[in-house]
Order: structure tokens, then sequence, then C-alpha cells
């Protein structure tokens, strides 16, 4: 079967609107109940109100902040006032990273993180994982949310999962290797690593039969998922979510763009500027999430700071949610530099689109004086020469300034030299002491 | 019934959700029988984990359609 619910992901749209109201006015009406944040916050509020998506307009935002303020300090420690089930029900701690500040603690309820499941669920069928794939995870899970979804949910498939957490890259090969793995759930960073030490095994990885591969935790433009395409010669499929929301959307087969995960989730993109205009297809927005079944940690409109572009409500697999067809950043990483606006993902694009001789690559804002200074720390392949090394430099000058319309001081690493990074890599480093 | 979904699938979408509806209420009445014994409460815990995300993609479509 082509589809996880077929009921469901084949529903006309104004029928999955439909649904999705009824959802978020019961979440609502159970918020208002069973969570002390709601009941402060949304007083003049009444869920039966809500009976089209411009009425869903009128509630407020909620932010990362606002999930700080309403769990430090309060009670039940950690989760505060945005805990929605009794705290002996909470069978699962995760945890944001921090780093835009002090994380945000997320409890699971059974129920909950049975809800959370089965939207991985249909993002890893709708990738197409199968029972008889098995599955192998290169990554040490911890209290962040990453990977325990696409563990469990693919067990849940049927999929045989092997945990490759303790090992060492070379470890985890040779386990992959081992077991003979069909599909890989990692960082897109990690990918390119485990790609790059699996050549240096004097192994080609594309013919070592892995078939498919979901991403997580990073961002992933295409350049990057062409680049892991190439390199596995597999399947490769993108995502996007959130500790807080759970993931959201994800690609199907036609890897285009990524389906909106109806009707588990209610998903506004809305013009950056007003947050009021639900931007038309083709256009940049901010996507504003309400995950729709998920009572031990009720959300609604949760502000992702994800920047969006909204894609075309048809898709030839058959899916009738809404896409996105692509992920250009988050709106708190866009920063000026000299005056000029920036995202590091537009380097990321261009290294890995053009420049397939770098290995790694490092960004560093300074303000040097009176001026901001950027520069590009990037570490080529082993073994090439100097005539090379100074005809990439001026390569990458060149198509940096086209690009992003800054000059970059470019300077070549040894081999080794920069990190390698298995979740939400660093590799843009703002150090002028405060964004602007 | 909704006549984006055929009759067919309609009726076993029916007949699905009067399912999930029993297997709720068996665990609901299990959970009473067994009140305070673990191997009962936890179990049932997670039976109704699992229900609760069928309720979520077929009797909430039901529910509409209705």
């Amino acid at each position: 079967m082509e589809y996880w619910n077929p009921f469901t992901e084949t529903l006309p749209r104004e029928k999955l609107i439909e649904l999705e109201l009824r959802s978020l006015r019961d979440l609502l009406a159970y918020a208002k109940e069973h969570a002390a944040f709601y009941r402060e916050k949304y007083n003049d509020i009444n869920p039966e109100d809500i009976r089209s998506l411009d009425d869903i307009r009128r509630l407020p935002f909620i932010d990362k902040e606002d999930l700080r303020a309403a769990q430090e300090g309060r009670e039940p420690f950690p989760f505060g006032a945005m805990l929605g089930v009794p705290i002996e029900e909470v069978s699962a701690f995760r945890q944001t990273s921090g780093t835009t500040g002090r994380p945000v603690y997320v409890p699971e309820s059974t129920e909950s993180w049975q809800w959370r499941v089965e939207v991985w669920c249909h993002i890893l069928w709708m990738a197409g994982f199968r029972e008889t794939d098995r599955v192998f995870v290169p990554f040490g899970y911890n209290v962040y949310v990453a990977f325990w979804e696409g563990h469990y949910a693919a067990e849940k498939l049927g999929c045989e999962v092997v945990p490759g957490g303790a090992l060492d890259t070379r470890g985890r090969i040779n386990k992959m290797l081992e077991v003979k793995a069909t599909a890989l759930m990692n960082t897109p960073t990690y990918g390119l690593h485990m790609a790059e030490s699996v050549s240096n095994m004097g192994i080609d990885p594309r013919g070592i039969g892995i078939k498919r591969m979901l991403c997580a935790g990073e961002p992933l433009p295409p350049a990057t998922r062409t680049r892991l395409e190439e390199v596995w010669d597999a399947e490769v499929y993108d995502h996007i979510g959130g500790t807080e929301p759970c993931a959201w959307a994800a690609m199907c087969r036609e890897r285009t763009g990524l389906h909106i995960i109806e009707p588990f989730f209610l998903v506004e993109v809305l013009d950056a500027q007003t947050m009021t205009r639900e931007v038309e297809e083709g256009e940049l927005g901010v996507a504003a999430v309400t995950p729709l079944g998920r009572r031990s940690f009720p959300l609604i409109r949760f502000n992702t700071r994800d920047v969006v572009k909204r894609g075309p409500d048809r898709c030839p697999c058959g899916r009738t949610s809404m896409t996105i067809t692509e992920v250009t950043g988050r709106t708190d990483e866009l920063c000026k530099v000299r005056g000029v606006l920036f995202t590091p993902v537009s380097v990321e694009e261009l290294i890995r689109g053009e420049f397939p001789e770098i290995v790694e690559y490092e960004l560093l804002l300074e303000r040097k004086g009176l001026m901001d200074e950027i520069t590009l720390k990037v570490e080529p392949h082993e073994g090439i020469g100097l005539e090379q090394r100074a005809d990439l430099t001026k390569r990458l000058s060149e198509r940096l300034k086209v690009k992003t319309n800054l000059t970059f001081r470019i300077s070549l690493v040894k081999s080794g030299e920069l990190p390698r990074y298995t979740l939400k890599s660093r590799r843009f480093k703002d150090l002028r002491g405060c964004r602007r | 019934m909704n006549d984006t979904i055929g009759v067919k699938e309609a009726g076993a979408l029916k007949e699905m959700k009067k399912r999930i509806d029993r297997i709720e209420g068996a665990a609901g009445e299990l959970k009473e029988l067994g009140d305070g014994v673990p191997v009962v409460e936890k179990n049932v815990r997670a039976i109704l984990g699992l229900t609760h995300a069928l309720k979520f993609g077929i009797s909430d479509l039901v529910d509409m359609m209705d």
C-alpha cells in the first residue's frame, strides 16, 4: 500500500481543514482545562468560536520564550505551566538543545509519545521504509528527541532497527557492513562524513546496499541532499520539525517538496512582516505549527521561526496535504553583515552544490574595528595540489561574492582540522557579541 | 456520509470505529478490574496510547463525516 493512512492522506483539502478545526477546538478546550499556561493566557477565548482558518488568527502565538517563562520556577518541575497531564503520567523526558537560551523541557505521556511515533510512521512510510528494511542509526540517542521517534516508528513499521550509538565512526561503518543495512537515519553532516570515512577505508559507499536515508537534526539544502544521493547511490529524504512541535512535514517519494503531516498538524505559513497573512504558493513565510493530538504538552500556534516556501496543494503522489518546497532557514539565523542580509544556508548550498572537493567548512563572523569580517575556513580533500588550492580559493571567493554580495576571507585548512558533527552542526559562529 | 469517500470505504471506516471504541471500552473495564495491579494498569495504558493513534487516524474522520 502506498499510503500509511489512505483515508486521511487523500482526503480533499476542505475536509482536512474541517477535521483539523475540530481537533483544534478539542485541543483548546482540553488545554484550558488541564494546563495552567492556557488557563492564564486563553482566559477570554472560547474554543467553540474557532470555526474557520480566519478565526485561528485571533489566537496568540506561542514562542520559545513563552515556553521558557511558563517553565522556569513553576511547578510541577521541570515542565511547569505547560504540562497537560498529571506528572505521574509522564513517561518520557526530552529537552531542546538550549542553543538560544535555557532549554525547554518536553514531557511525553505514553499516549502523547505514541502520537509522535504515529507521525513518524507516516514520515518513514512516505519515504519508502518497509518491513524488509534493516535500518541502521549511527547516533547516540540522549536527552534530545533526535532519532528516538524514528527508531520507535521504524520498529512499529516492522523494520529491523540496529542502533549504532555507542561506537565510533569506524565501528559504525563496520557494524553497518556486518549487518548489511539497507537504510540509514542520520544527520546530513554525518551522512557525508560517513561516506568520506567509508571511502577512506577503500570501500565505495555506493556499493554497500544503502537504498534510502532519512535525514534529521539539521537543515538539508537541495545541494546537500543531491550530494548525499550521489555519494551513497540512495534515495535521501528530508523532513522538518522540532522538539516542541514534533516533526511536522516530510518528503514523499517524489522528493520535490515536503508534505505537511495532516491532519496531525495545522500549519500556517505566514508573511514574515505581518504574521497575519497566509502566503500564496511560491512565497516565503514563517511556519506556525499546532500539533493537534498531543495532550501532555499542548502547543497552539507555535512560532517555529522556520522560513519556508509554500508549495502547491497537489502532488503526483496523490496526497492532498499542503506542501512546502523549501526550508530556507530560520528567522533567528538571518543577520546583517556590513548592512547586507545574510543567511548561512546560502554558503552551505553553494559549497555542497558546486565544490565537491570541499569536505568540511566553518564560517566565522567577527568584528574587526568598525567592520564586520566574515571568514570561511575550508577543508579540501586530502591530496589536493598547491595549484588546485589557489584555484579553489579564487573560484570560491568569486562565487560567494555573487551568491551573497559579501566579500569573504578564505582560509584553507589541513585535512581533519575542522570538527565533524553528529548532530546540529555549529559551522556558523557569530563572534560579534550581539546580533544585528 | 461524505461523498468524497466511497460507500464501501465509508462502511469499513464505520466498522473500524466501532471496533476501536470496543477496544477502548474493554481496556477501560480491564483497568477497573485490575485497579492497583501494575501488570494490568501499565499494559492498559500502553493499549490506550495506541488506541489514541487509531482514534486520531480513523474515528475522528468518521465523527466528522457523520
